[in-house]
């Protein structure tokens, strides 16, 4: 507020001002806040000004605050974003005096090097973005689209068609057209900012040691306008946190220059330096790519591709669907079914050769130190970077078939989380889709350097040989009452009820016998690995200095058997270890705490 | 056979018993009773008014019970510590939980008290990790100036995140 700004002493051009009335004084402000951030002549500032922002990161937390943070957790909290319709003049005042009084205990004199002006996205971006976006409202509608074209009979257009189109589009291309006008970003005082909403105003601030990783997105269309996308990602927030959905090559250089400088380094990698350094770790050609599309495609998938045709064909032409299922035989309905299978496993084969086209993994520093970088597509180029000192978790999944073929997938974690399909969120990871099994072990140790043996060599520890009665008991006890319920549902008398539920629960011991050697584990000083899986085998590996936590649970029939089950967990994720007796379980839970 | 027994542990302030009963009861009042009345018309609809009667009534004394015994049971089991390295809890009747947050993986420290707690001066301490949204670990029941002290120790002993 005005009244906390510096006595008018300062200078004599304030004191002037202040006689001149508040009114004058905001106009000064004003025009002196637009020349410091090169926002002159844009007519929407005001539209964007900083949200209010209270110097929290410089001062501690509030007195009457029950929350105290420990010494080494300045994350951006929920509390530092803060929506605010409060009036433009008084914001540009407040902003101003509590980014210097924040920038300048918490990053002394150099550090202002590293400070950009604000930017806000490329024009181009508007195109960028708004015809991907139309198109994905119009694929999320598609149901109510074939149900208004189709439904009523008529199939000539009509001026109403129009209305309705722009009635489902309009929304989504208002706020695309805002996002450009209003996002601003910037690195100051160490940190980096972004700001944007009209109505619903954010600021965020993202401290550049906080950041999990940092991908550059180039769809097709940004590919043509040579912009990039830039998704920063930081630890514990289920969205991606900074999103610039289109900046110019250039600028997204500037950017993690700044960013890279802001973390007290010298800034390396830039995007354009397309030019891998070190020869790369792994590549996957056509003959990878399509094995994988083929170990891939799912027969939900194909049963998807069967109920969308004949929606569309009930949709079309009702009387000839009806024709057609008085025709149906069985032979025709295996043909059928074969045929959907073939198409998914076309399609899943043919959406993995597009989107993992060209898959190069190599090695790459990162300010932080040794770091991974794939880059992957075909049409929408992606490109992950992540610092090795942020994997919290690397596993590798063997799927029947691609297990078979002598291949596996291996995802490397970090603790952030990004906005996967549809915008729901998914966690941030490096994904190497094919991976021949005797490199799995070394692409482990590329992950985690601190791994010394190879999970695919070298022997785990079994289950507790007690946990085989313990699973025994448990399927027995739930699989019993499920298949009597299911023979007597049957309605085929007492014999047939009965060969149900013994055949049930022949076919549930089988599982859990075969789940049951199925698992593995095994601790060393600096990693923790796991196995398990019966047809789909999972290796999950940890280093134990990213352990968060770790909890030994038991239920009653884990008691009565002397076992307890060992969970730990890293920012990201949680795994359970396979079951153990009480003694050892707990000797591990205090080993691991000197881990790391 | 469980884990070592809490008994060496730290141990709640009993009060939080007949917190828990309240917090139990109060859980009776706004959702069970409801359930089992709602269970005693159905059933005295299908059948005789007696049937319902007994059904409902029959429920709602056996979640009465349970509530008035469970928190007894749970205040026996439970157990706290802030160790050399870590923060230990641990708790559990039927399935048990004994956690183990190193402390210098703690994020953040914050003490509550919600209103029924407040008549019962008692406040709980939840610790967050790096791990997740929720609380790792969360110790109910503590008079609030030792809430507090807990609280204001384990934020001082708070170190690097490790993420």
């Amino acid at each position: 507020m005005a009244s906390e700004r510096e006595p008018p002493d300062a200078d004599d051009e304030r004191t002037e001002v202040l006689r001149g009335g508040l009114l004058a004084e905001l106009e000064h402000e004003r025009t002196e806040f637009l020349r410091e951030n090169h926002l002159e002549g844009n007519g929407l500032l005001s539209l964007d000004t900083p949200t209010e922002e209270r110097p929290r990161h410089a001062a501690g937390p509030h007195p009457d605050d029950e929350t105290v943070m420990s010494p080494a957790a300045p994350r951006a909290r929920p509390e530092d974003i803060e929506p605010t319709v409060a009036a433009l003049s008084l914001d540009v005042l407040e902003a101003e005096t509590e980014e210097e009084a924040a920038a300048a205990p918490a990053e002394p004199a150099e550090a202002l090097a590293t400070d950009t002006p604000w930017r806000g996205l490329h024009p181009a971006s508007l195109l960028v973005n708004l015809i991907p976006r139309t198109f994905g409202i119009l694929l999320g509608y598609w149901p109510l689209l074939l149900a208004w074209l189709f439904g009523r009979g008529v199939t000539a257009p009509r001026p109403e068609d129009a209305l309705f189109l722009l009635f489902i589009l309009v929304p989504g291309i208002a706020s695309t057209v805002v996002h450009f006008f209003t996002l601003r970003y910037r690195v100051s005082g160490g940190r980096m900012e972004i700001r944007q909403g009209l109505l619903n105003r954010q600021a965020r601030t993202l401290a550049p040691d906080r950041i999990q990783n940092v991908s550059l997105v180039r769809n097709l269309f940004h590919r043509a306008s040579g912009l990039v996308e830039v998704r920063i990602e930081t630890a514990g927030d289920s969205s991606t946190e900074g999103l610039l959905s289109a900046l110019s090559i250039e600028d997204a250089e500037a950017l993690l220059t700044a960013l890279n400088a802001a973390r007290g380094e010298a800034a390396r990698a830039t995007p354009a330096a397309d030019a891998p350094t070190a020869a790369p770790i792994l590549t996957l050609g056509a003959p990878e790519l399509l094995a994988y599309g083929f170990t891939a495609g799912g027969l939900g998938l194909a049963i998807l591709l069967m109920a969308v045709g004949s929606e569309v064909l009930t949709v079309a032409r009702p009387d000839e669907v009806n024709d057609l299922a008085r025709q149906v035989s069985p032979t025709r309905l295996a043909g059928l079914g074969v045929l959907a299978i073939a198409a998914s496993w076309t399609f899943s084969a043919l959406r993995a050769l597009v989107r993992h086209h060209g898959f190069t993994l190599t090695r790459e520093p990162t300010p932080k130190g040794p770091g991974l970088r794939a880059v992957e597509g075909l049409f929408t180029r992606r490109e992950v970077k992540l610092s090795l000192d942020k994997v919290q978790l690397v596993s590798a999944m063997e799927p029947p078939l691609r297990r078979l073929m002598g291949f596996g997938t291996v995802s490397v974690e970090t603790a952030g989380f990004t906005a996967g399909e549809n915008g729901l969120p998914a966690a941030a990871e490096l994904v190497v889709p094919m991976v021949e099994q005797e490199r799995m072990g070394e692409l482990f140790a590329e992950a985690v350097p601190s791994l010394d043996l190879d999970p695919w060599s070298a022997p785990f520890n079994p289950a507790h040989p007690r946990a085989l009665r313990r699973a025994t008991v448990g399927t027995a006890l739930f699989a019993l009452p499920v298949g009597l319920t299911i023979g007597i549902a049957l309605g085929q008398g007492a014999v047939w009820a009965a060969v149900v539920t013994l055949s049930f629960l022949a076919l549930m011991l089988v599982r859990a016998v075969a789940r049951h050697r199925s698992l593995g584990w095994r601790v060393t000083p600096d990693v923790i690995l796991l196995r398990g899986g019966v047809l789909r085998r999972n290796t999950t590996l940890l280093a134990r200095k990213k352990l968060q936590s770790t909890h030994l649970t038991q239920g009653p029939l884990d008691r009565m058997h002397g076992l307890a089950h060992l969970t730990v967990t890293v920012a990201g994720s949680s795994v359970r270890l396979p079951p153990l007796s009480v003694d050892e379980a707990q000797a591990l839970q205090e080993e691991l705490l000197s881990g790391g | 056979m469980g884990y070592h027994g809490p008994m060496e542990l730290r141990r709640l302030d009993p009060r939080v018993i007949w917190l828990w009963r309240a917090q139990a009861m109060s859980r009776m009042l706004f959702f069970w009773g409801p359930l089992c009345v709602g269970v005693g018309v159905l059933s005295s609809q299908a059948a005789d008014w007696r049937v319902g009667l007994l059904i409902g009534g029959s429920m709602a004394l056996m979640l009465l019970v349970l509530s008035l015994l469970w928190p007894a049971l749970d205040f026996d089991r439970f157990g706290f510590e802030v160790r050399e390295h870590d923060l230990l809890v641990q708790r559990g009747v039927l399935f048990r939980r004994r956690s183990s947050i190193p402390l210098r993986r703690i994020q953040h420290v914050d003490t509550h008290q919600g209103p029924i707690e407040r008549l019962f001066g008692l406040s709980t301490v939840a610790v967050y990790t790096a791990a997740g949204m929720s609380a790792d670990g969360s110790i109910p029941g503590l008079p609030t100036a030792e809430a507090e002290a807990i609280r204001d120790e384990l934020a001082r002993r708070g170190g690097d995140d490790g993420v």
